[in-house]
């Protein structure tokens, strides 16, 4: 009879068991998780940071995160940016997500967090001088840069002669762009006359422009390597009526730049892909509080839009991706 | 083969062997014969609910997405109306394609338009632009003095070109940006037709209006396809007019298995894809007036809430049956092996020699009762075998003695007929007398009673015959002495107990003494048996002669009954725990005690009847 028991109770375990084993992949639900994101500004006149932080919040919604956003006014204001960095390890999030205006100013800071507070460190967009983040989403700048020069080769003859307009000297999105230019112009390189700064300001960067071709009257090509410093610089040579003996190959992706982009003054156009990027920082924070592994390098993206490639369905689908419908 | 199907049913029998009982063997094979049968149950129909699930909600979806479907249809018929009804507009033609020489008349036509526009855009926020073109000269965008784009040349436009093609059909486009309007560039869908010059009937300007996603998207999230479910459209070549999440498709961040959806027709019109977010359910429904197809999203996991309260209630069911499986076989295999374990107590009994409990009621038909049958007919079989065995020892031995009995007589009746001789030659006449009487009732005795057993009284009488004999003859080297209860005299006892032991004690004890030598009989009653005690005071045993004095060959020389023929005897008829005792110690005597039930009625009628039966 004892034994007739075990039998019984023996059984019912393996059932029991069975149960248990084919209802423990249900996977679990993710947990309130709280997220904070520093871009390097809100200004809303300006569609890349605008677009990004849209990728951030539809992450953010996606995966039903609280996402805090706190941003600096002025896109150059390193030391507002500290402060706000500060303030949001503060608050003790799950995890951090920046875009740090500079590439030194703000590693001290950064680096203190993540040993007090130990928070996880995404950064979006651009780097500081230390690797200390457990993450970088950020388009592949160098590359970009690189297919911008060599697509630049086909505007440039004996006779050409270059310029740059960079945005902040020191940062690395400029530094690695300005590489990558230089490397895909390769021989063409030399043609190169100055490089001048914006600032991130399109006013600054017209009038650096205007500048720039009173100096050198016979100027052909120009590179504005963020937003404000290509449209700018476009705006600059439209004005001055010189459309047809400036071209300008130009970085990221605004009305402005597509408007520029139709009326020829931009042969081409090296787009990033702010939504993803947003997205995909976001996305990346979260993992991490999930406990998965991500990469240390998460590449958003980039596209070369020429004027002739802008209209195509593929086309629209890049170019326009950070319009809402 | 043959080997191997010896090995497996060796094996087999093996398998059996490992459990201790018939009915552990059986449970446990019966709980795993249930365990299967509940298991491939168990399997077979939450497979079957689930596919049941799965059907309904492809049903449901369906008819949700095939509404969906209608209503665009008919959102797109109410758009292509207005757009009709601009067409047949005389203001528009006139507009376009009557040179004016009146400009105020021209402004008038302009003016009418501009309200037309005006009170559509008013009525319908869906509507992003709209606007009639014939060249970049002659245009009317929306009712705000809205500008072409002069960068955009109109005659490349894909939208444009079909159009053309489309032959005074309404044009529906897929979703595109519209670049048309200076400084504006909107996702739309544009809704387009020609128009027809009234002076040279050839069509050369164009209607176009463009929808923005606002009333197509209040279409699509108007029905329930639970928390996550969406729906979105794709046109004829598979690109999307519009989805929920389109920037996330449009950035490549998310994708939508397109190629599977457009294999799908309309007998076949739903399958399930899974991803990261779990199972998801494609439903479509393709629409023949606008060629959109329209694609419901569902999850199943919303979809089959209740999937878990039907698997758990299946398991407890299951389990619930399992346990009232288990009780009721608990209970068949123990009515089963019941009879067997009867049979089996019955063996070990039979196996200890009681058979009178061994026998097995007879409860069933099958094969345990053919085989209770058996056994029952086998013990009893054996049972009058050993009957029969004691009965054939029984007769035996009384054969023996009635031959040991008549054996005795000739050379004792010589040597007393001699001794009488010897006596009368002497002139003894009393002793002569005597000698003879005693003799005369000697041999009466023993030819008067056919019975094996006889009372106290006789057997002593007997005894004092044989004794009174014996002095006459040993004068002057032996005496007796009798001193019996009389309480015990009319118990029986096995005949001829008492005189060979006499006889015994005068030839092996008293013959080898030098003096007299006295034979004392006694006998009383103790407790529930009476102990006759023959005692002498020869020459007595020795520890080792007293151990041996049962076997066989020790024997009486003169009348041939051996002691252990009467301990045999005695204990043949009264049982083991009656017969002789031996009392005796070297060159001071021996004393023999007889112990026999005083109880002895039963016994003496068995007997009795047992020996008429076998006469």
């Amino acid at each position: 009879m004892n034994k007739s028991i075990k039998i019984i109770l023996s059984v019912c375990c393996i059932c029991i068991c069975t149960y248990f084993i084919y209802t423990a992949n249900i996977p679990k639900k993710p947990s309130e998780v709280t997220i904070i994101y520093i871009p390097k500004s809100q200004d809303i006149t300006n569609d890349f940071w605008t677009t990004l932080i849209d990728g951030a919040n539809m992450s953010a919604q996606e995966h039903n995160l609280n996402l805090t956003i706190f941003s600096p006014e002025h896109e150059a204001d390193y030391e507002e940016q500290n402060k706000l960095i500060k303030k949001a390890a503060d608050m003790k999030p799950d995890a951090l997500v920046i875009s740090p205006i500079s590439y030194t100013e703000s590693t001290e800071i950064i680096k203190e967090i993540k040993q007090d507070y130990h928070i996880p460190i995404i950064l979006v967009d651009a780097i500081i001088s230390e690797h200390i983040e457990d993450s970088l989403v950020s388009s592949d700048n160098y590359s970009a840069g690189k297919a911008m020069g060599e697509f630049a080769k086909n505007y440039i003859d004996d006779n050409s002669k270059i310029a740059i307009v960079s945005h902040v000297p020191n940062t690395s999105t400029a530094i690695a762009r300005e590489t990558g230019f230089r490397e895909g112009l390769g021989e063409h390189e030399k043609k190169i006359l100055e490089t001048v700064y914006s600032y991130s300001d399109f006013e600054t960067a017209y009038d650096v422009t205007i500048d720039l071709l009173t100096r050198y009257p016979d100027l052909s090509l120009i590179a504005g390597l963020n937003e404000y410093s290509a449209v700018g610089a476009g705006n600059a040579v439209k004005d001055l009526g010189l459309t047809n003996k400036v071209k300008i190959v130009g970085f990221d992706n605004s009305i402005s730049a597509i408007r520029l982009l139709e009326e020829g003054i931009f042969p081409c156009i090296m787009i990033q892909k702010p939504f993803n990027m947003g997205y995909l920082g976001i996305e990346a924070a979260y993992q991490i509080t999930q406990g998965k592994k991500i990469e240390k390098f998460i590449d958003s993206g980039t596209e070369l839009i020429t004027r002739e490639y802008m209209y195509t369905r593929e086309g629209q689908q890049s170019l326009f991706a950070f319009l809402k419908n | 083969m043959k080997k191997l199907h010896f090995f497996s049913k060796h094996k087999q029998t093996n398998y059996f062997h490992n459990f201790k009982s018939i009915h552990t063997a059986m449970l446990f094979s019966f709980s795993m014969i249930i365990i299967a049968a509940l298991m491939i149950f168990l399997l077979i129909s939450l497979n079957y609910t689930r596919k049941a699930i799965i059907q309904n909600s492809t049903g449901y979806t369906s008819q949700l997405v095939k509404q969906v479907n209608a209503d665009i249809d008919s959102y797109i018929q109410y758009m292509r109306n207005i757009s009709m009804m601009l067409t047949t507009n005389t203001d528009v033609s006139e507009y376009l394609f009557t040179a004016h020489t009146d400009p105020a008349e021209e402004q008038m036509h302009h003016d009418a338009i501009i309200e037309q526009f005006h009170t559509l855009c008013l009525a319908r926020p869906d509507i992003c632009n709209i606007g009639i073109y014939r060249s970049n000269e002659r245009y009317i965008f929306n009712y705000n003095n809205s500008k072409i784009n002069e960068n955009i040349n109109f005659s490349l436009l894909d939208w444009y070109q079909k159009t053309l093609q489309s032959q005074g059909a309404t044009y529906l486009s897929s979703s595109h940006v519209q670049n048309i309007v200076d400084n504006s560039y909107n996702w739309v869908i544009t809704l387009s037709s020609t128009l027809k010059n009234p002076h040279t009937s050839a069509r050369e300007g164009i209607l176009f209006i463009d929808l923005n996603y606002s009333s197509i998207r209040n279409l699509c999230e108007n029905i329930n396809l639970g928390k996550k479910g969406y729906v979105f459209i794709l046109d004829k070549n598979g690109d999307i007019v519009y989805h929920p999440k389109q920037q996330l498709i449009y950035s490549n961040l998310e994708t939508e298995c397109i190629d599977e959806i457009q294999q799908l027709n309309e007998n076949n019109n739903s399958f399930i894809d899974s991803d990261s977010d779990g199972k998801k359910l494609y439903t479509a429904s393709t629409s023949k007036q606008t060629g959109w197809t329209i694609v419901g999203v569902a999850y199943l996991q919303e979809l089959n809430l209740n999937e878990k309260q039907t698997q758990i209630l299946y398991i407890l069911t299951a389990l619930f049956l399992f346990f009232n499986a288990m009780i009721i076989s608990n209970f068949l295999s123990k009515a089963i092996t019941q009879p067997i374990r009867t049979l089996q107590n019955s063996m070990n009994k039979v196996e200890k020699g009681d058979f009178e409990q061994a026998l097995v009621p007879e409860t069933a038909k099958n094969e345990i009762g053919a085989l209770s049958n058996s056994f029952n007919l086998m013990t009893l079989q054996i049972q009058s075998l050993i009957a029969q065995n004691i009965e054939e020892q029984r007769l035996k031995r009384k054969s023996e003695l009635k031959a040991l009995q008549s054996q005795i007589k000739p050379h004792f009746l010589y040597n007393t007929l001699d001794s009488i001789i010897w006596m009368a030659e002497a002139e003894a006449n009393k002793d002569v007398v005597l000698m003879t009487s005693s003799l005369a009732k000697l041999l009466r005795q023993s030819i008067s009673n056919d019975n094996e057993l006889v009372p106290i009284r006789g057997e002593i009488e007997y005894t004092k015959s044989y004794l009174t004999i014996q002095q006459m003859r040993y004068k002057d080297t032996l005496d007796f002495k009798i001193n019996v209860d009389n309480e015990i005299l009319d118990y029986t006892i096995v005949k001829l107990t008492l005189q060979p032991l006499v006889e015994n004690a005068i030839y092996h004890g008293i013959k080898f003494k030098e003096h007299m030598g006295t034979v004392r009989i006694g006998g009383s009653i103790m407790g529930e048996d009476i102990i006759i005690t023959i005692s002498d005071n020869g020459i007595g045993m020795n520890s080792e002669q007293l151990k041996h004095i049962f076997d066989n060959k020790h024997k009486s020389s003169s009348s041939g009954v051996g002691i252990n023929n009467i301990q045999e005897r005695l204990q043949l008829y009264y049982g083991e725990r009656y017969g002789l005792i031996f009392e005796s110690y070297e060159n001071n005597g021996t004393t023999v005690y007889v112990r026999i039930p005083a109880n002895n009625t039963e016994t003496f009628n068995l007997y009795t009847k047992e020996e008429n039966n076998n006469e």
